[in-house]
């Protein structure tokens, strides 16, 4: 199940899997610290008795709030967003793919997923496999 | 500071043509100097430096980069030649309908303080994409000499050669060339003031084909058409009617017994010369099987074959002789075996085949072919990009293997370069072993291509956890689908037939002379009784076929056509099955000495010579499996 984090930093609304600091840490998800993917702010995570307190209260929405990222396999064929991070440690990886112009802010269009990613950037049609697609945060068009 | 270089000093400078890669950089090399350099519509054409003059100039064409922190070897080649040539002029090729991208080269090139112009090239299709570009506000944002054309029309270039006298250093503010999202808003922000694109509304039928070909359904389909248009055209056509055409019309009813006939008259000897029918059938292919047969003649002709008259009462004189007609238009000569082989055999293949190639390479449906292939590749520790240099080595595996320096990790480099030399048969062996599969039934040539296949995916996949290291990302970029331009295909289909006939007619003829000494020394015969235990016992092939396998190590091709006149020329030897072992053994040969020079240059000894010291057994132990199991199945 889902676990939707609001950065206190920059507002960017993110599932708890997504942290950049849950990859690899010997805590796992017993640690309460979490790490925005957007800009890096590190930030303790309200305990979930307090997130499911604030639901019943209805003081935060129930499902994905607005503004919250999503992964780019999560939208449809033909959708437009705007990349929020290359969610990876991999900096060569986040290199190649800035060559090609997905650098946070930037707009994207994802024309196919299967057998491989095809998504447009401006004027760049770009292929990339799932690995990779799956590392793309992007906010929807509705969010934007 | 902006300095605008004199006449006299830019005149003494060499002149480097940089940019993204697939913008056109070759072409304009080709439009400056008048050098031919092959073209294609996909990234990672260019993997060497060319180099050419135009007027005083010396120029050099590089192979593409997107940056100028490079993560393969042809942009480190970009890269070295860069710092090599400290004082040379830069034009930077961007393509006008990705200007953003060019941009960030831009300002990364900028930096390195040298005098530059910027070309905007493909204006025609900015055109049809609705786009405008302000050239004169580009070059006052950028303060440097910007030069539109459209290289492929010629366009532009009178005005590039006058304004590289004019290059001058850009005069951007200095940022960090590492920080991509800041160099990427910057080109943002002259993008808006000197750029428009709007987008068509409908969709031409060239983006809808290259959408269609990366789609898992119509993909699919696509590939289908374009492997039995190649069958077809390579396979039926070329290797078929084409050769039938030039081998028994051209060379066996004019050009043998002409050359026989001239030869016998100046080195007389006591001799008959046996006399063959020859047929000569044109017809227009429509299966392997079956045709429309529009013209067909038969004729009897002077064979090679001859019968010594009286040879007790010969001089010396008469047997040398006869040795020097036999090195020329015996059964081993060099114009009745060797030319027939290289012009009437090859010739016509490689023919057909360079040119569907040349048109696939330019319609830009080769990296779309790439993506569908990547999770096939991924079980062999490759990506899809692998696939480029594999279906170039379809046309030629020596020139494939240098290709393979598009791809970034030398893990993956070797095993493509494995795959290369076992299993990728080039345009003239593909189309004589497409002759042979017309021999055996439908089953087994769906058995000889599974078996192909999956040779390739075991071998890659056991090379590429043996060898370790790191694979690369699959990150690749189509190129637009464009119609392919009659010019450049025929151009690009000579350049390589030239390149390929240099390096085939001699090694053609080594291999008939080599043959030719053999046989007269009597140890043809000998080797073959040699390998008989291999030919005969554990491959099933008659004795006659040795000498396949002996020449098929200077060019496994040249073994392919000496099997292919065993399998279906008039005088046929192989039975169906024994046409399978012997098509899966040549298959899986080294590719040719070239090709091992080749792999020596690219990746050193030790790997050129552990990929042979593989290669060859494993072709036998295939072979001699294929015999035995194939038997079994009833293949």
């Amino acid at each position: 199940m889902k676990r939707w984090l609001e950065c206190p930093n920059c507002g960017l609304g993110f599932d708890r899997a997504d942290s950049p600091c849950q990859r690899g840490c010997p805590l796992g998800r017993w640690c309460d610290l979490a790490c925005c993917p957007a800009c890096g702010h590190e930030f303790a995570a309200p305990p979930r008795w307090w997130q499911w307190w604030r639901r019943v209260r209805r003081h935060s929405p129930v499902g994905q709030p607005t503004g919250a990222v999503c992964h780019l396999g999560d939208l449809q064929e033909g959708e437009t967003t705007e990349l929020v991070c290359v969610n990876t440690a991999n900096e060569h990886r986040r290199h190649s793919l800035a060559v090609y112009g997905l650098v946070p802010g930037c707009e994207l269009t994802l024309q196919q997923k299967r057998p491989a990613y095809v998504i447009r950037i401006g004027e760049t049609e770009l292929a990339l496999e799932h690995a990779i697609a799956t590392e793309l945060l992007v906010r929807r068009r509705s969010a934007i | 500071m902006s300095t605008t270089i004199t006449a006299t000093s830019a005149r003494e400078r060499p002149v480097i043509l940089v940019g993204n890669p697939n913008v056109g950089k070759s072409v304009l090399f080709t439009k400056l100097t008048g050098k031919f350099v092959i073209i294609s519509n996909y990234p990672g054409t260019t993997v060497e430096i060319a180099r050419g003059q135009c007027g005083e100039f010396h120029v050099l064409d590089t192979p593409g980069l997107n940056d100028l922190t490079p993560a393969t070897d042809d942009a480190r080649v970009t890269c070295a030649v860069l710092r090599e040539h400290a004082d040379a002029v830069l034009v930077q090729v961007a393509d006008a309908k990705n200007l953003r991208r060019a941009l960030v080269l831009t300002q990364q090139l900028a930096a390195l303080g040298r005098p530059m112009v910027l070309v905007v090239n493909m204006l025609d299709e900015l055109d049809q994409c609705g786009g405008k570009l302000d050239v004169r506000r580009l070059s006052e944002l950028l303060s440097i000499p910007v030069v539109p054309t459209i290289a492929t029309a010629n366009t532009g270039i009178h005005l590039l050669k006058q304004q590289l006298e004019h290059a001058r250093v850009p005069m951007l503010p200095a940022t960090d060339t590492r920080d991509l999202p800041a160099l990427w808003r910057r080109a943002n922000d002259i993008v808006a003031q000197c750029y428009r694109l709007t987008r068509p509304h409908r969709a031409t039928v060239a983006q809808k084909l290259g959408w269609w070909a990366t789609q898992p359904g119509r993909g699919w389909i696509l590939a289908a058409a374009v492997l039995a248009v190649m069958f077809w055209f390579v396979g039926l056509l070329g290797a078929g009617v084409a050769v039938d055409l030039l081998e028994s019309g051209l060379f066996g009813r004019h050009l043998n017994p002409l050359a026989i006939r001239v030869v016998d008259a100046l080195l007389p000897f006591p001799h008959e010369h046996q006399r063959e029918v020859n047929e000569v059938t044109l017809k227009l292919p429509l299966t392997p099987t079956h045709g429309v047969t529009v013209w067909e003649s038969t004729r009897e002709v002077v064979s090679t074959e001859h019968e010594s008259v009286g040879p007790e009462h010969w001089t010396r004189w008469d047997h040398a002789r006869r040795l020097a007609h036999d090195f020329l238009v015996g059964p081993y000569g060099q114009i009745t075996m060797a030319l027939s082989y290289a012009l009437a055999i090859v010739l016509p293949i490689v023919t057909s085949f360079f040119l569907l190639f040349s048109v696939l390479e330019d319609s830009g449906y080769l990296p779309r072919l790439a993506v569908m292939v990547n999770r096939l590749m991924r079980r062999m520790g490759l990506n899809g990009k692998a696939v480029l240099p594999m279906i170039l080595g379809l046309g030629c595996d020596t020139m494939a293997a240098m290709t393979t320096r598009i791809l970034e990790t030398r893990k993956e480099r070797v095993v493509t370069t494995l795959l290369l030399a076992l299993a990728v048969p080039c345009s003239a062996q593909l189309g004589v072993l497409l002759a042979m599969l017309t021999r055996i039934s439908f089953a087994a040539a769906l058995f000889w291509v599974g078996l192909i296949t999956g040779v390739c995916v075991v071998v890659g996949w056991l090379a590429a956890r043996l060898h370790g290291g790191a694979g690369s990302d699959f990150i690749m970029e189509l190129p637009p689908m464009r119609r392919p331009q009659w010019d450049n295909v025929i151009a690009k289909t000579l350049a390589r037939l030239k390149w390929y006939l240099w390096e085939v007619v001699p090694l053609f003829m080594a291999g008939t002379a080599v043959l030719f000494g053999l046989h007269e020394l009597g140890w043809l015969e000998r080797m073959a009784a040699w390998t008989e235990p291999l030919v005969t016992g554990w491959l099933g092939l008659p004795r006659e076929t040795a000498a396949a396998f002996l020449i098929g190590f200077l060019r496994r091709d040249y073994g392919a056509v000496y099997l292919l006149d065993a399998a279906t020329g008039p005088a046929a030897v192989l039975t169906a099955h024994q046409v399978l072992v012997a098509m899966v053994t040549i298959t899986l040969f080294m590719p040719c000495v070239a090709t091992l020079f080749m792999i020596h240059r690219e990746l050193g000894w030790r790997t050129a010579a552990a990929i042979a010291l593989f290669v060859f057994p494993f072709a036998f132990f295939m072979g001699g499996v294929v015999h035995h199991v194939g038997g079994w199945l009833g293949l």
